[in-house]
């Protein structure tokens, strides 16, 4: 930087005459804002206290999910006031195995009509036993 | 300040060395854009910001560079050079009153008449007068032998003293 003390007269009167020119206060100002030491810093425990924060989220929502699954409230339940229920009231939400006594029930009532709209019906089946005992059963 | 201490700070503490940078460049790469390339204040400082933003943006970098003078006058230089291919205003005719001349009218006519020197010359010139750089720094520079630097810069000095009306 010797320019600066460049002692030649001429010189030194030029810059006398000729100062530096200013530099607008701004342009500090906008290169400050974009310094890599303006930024904010992510600061390691920082780091780690968030990833521990979304690992323990993650662990309760799948612990969470996993335990309401098969616990999951009929339908039918209470529905906010707001909201139509689209269902009617009276249908089931899931198949019931009817008891014993029930399909018996049924047997014997399509027995009962079938055995009135085809009376041969009765006899082949009161007979099928006795004549099929003594002989082969074709197909 | 010598660039090596210049470059110390700028290592140690790059906030404080950085405005030390910015303090101590930053008027002279204006005066060195406007004098010799005929730019205004505005365009001056547009390319000031764009040569001094690796320094704030990646300290780490820039850290090492060993001769500050020397890249931040090559930077502004090849910005200059992009700007000068954008229409621009006549050398010396926009913004005197911004230099804070102390004769407004001798300052103008400083301005004329460096316009009035060969490219090379009154770029020695302003870049030894008002940029401060030695005859080393100027032939690095320009990218010419010390002798061929020195040359040029004596001979736009002879030049300028001839224009002036005020030199006896």
């Amino acid at each position: 930087m010797g320019g600066m003390n460049d002692t030649d007269p001429f010189a030194e009167s030029l810059r006398g005459r000729l100062p530096l020119p200013p530099v607008s206060d701004d342009l500090l100002g906008r290169l400050e804002r974009r310094a890599e030491w303006s930024q904010p810093r992510l600061q390691p425990l920082i780091v780690i206290g968030l990833t521990l924060a979304v690992l323990v989220c993650l662990v309760f929502y799948t612990l969470s999910y996993s335990s309401t699954a098969p616990s999951r409230p009929p339908s039918s339940g209470a529905l906010p006031a707001s909201l139509p229920n689209p269902l009617p009231a009276n249908v089931p939400v899931a198949y019931a195995t009817p008891p014993d006594d029930e399909v018996e029930s049924v047997l014997s009532i399509v027995s009962k009509h079938r055995l009135e709209r085809e009376p041969a019906f009765n006899f082949v089946f009161d007979t099928v036993a006795p004549r099929g005992a003594d002989r082969q059963f074709l197909l | 300040m010598p660039n090596e201490s210049i470059m110390d700070l700028y290592r140690r503490n790059p906030k404080e060395g950085f405005r030390l940078i910015y303090g101590e460049f930053a008027p002279r790469l204006k005066a060195y854009l406007m004098s010799s390339f005929g730019l205004g204040s505005q365009a001056s400082e547009d390319i000031i910001h764009d040569a001094l933003l690796p320094w704030v943006e990646t300290p780490a970098r820039m850290a090492a560079i060993d001769n500050p003078t020397a890249y931040l006058f090559a930077s502004v230089r090849n910005g200059a050079l992009q700007a000068k291919r954008r229409p621009m205003s006549p050398l010396g005719d926009e913004e005197p009153q911004q230099t804070a001349d102390p004769d407004p009218t001798t300052g103008l006519e400083i301005r004329r008449a460096l316009a009035k020197l060969l490219e090379e010359q009154r770029e020695a010139v302003v870049l030894r007068v008002w940029g401060g750089l030695s005859l080393a720094e100027l032939a690095q520079h320009q990218g010419v032998p010390l002798q061929t630097a020195s040359s040029r810069y004596r001979y736009g000095l002879s030049k300028l003293k001839e224009l002036l009306s005020w030199v006896e």
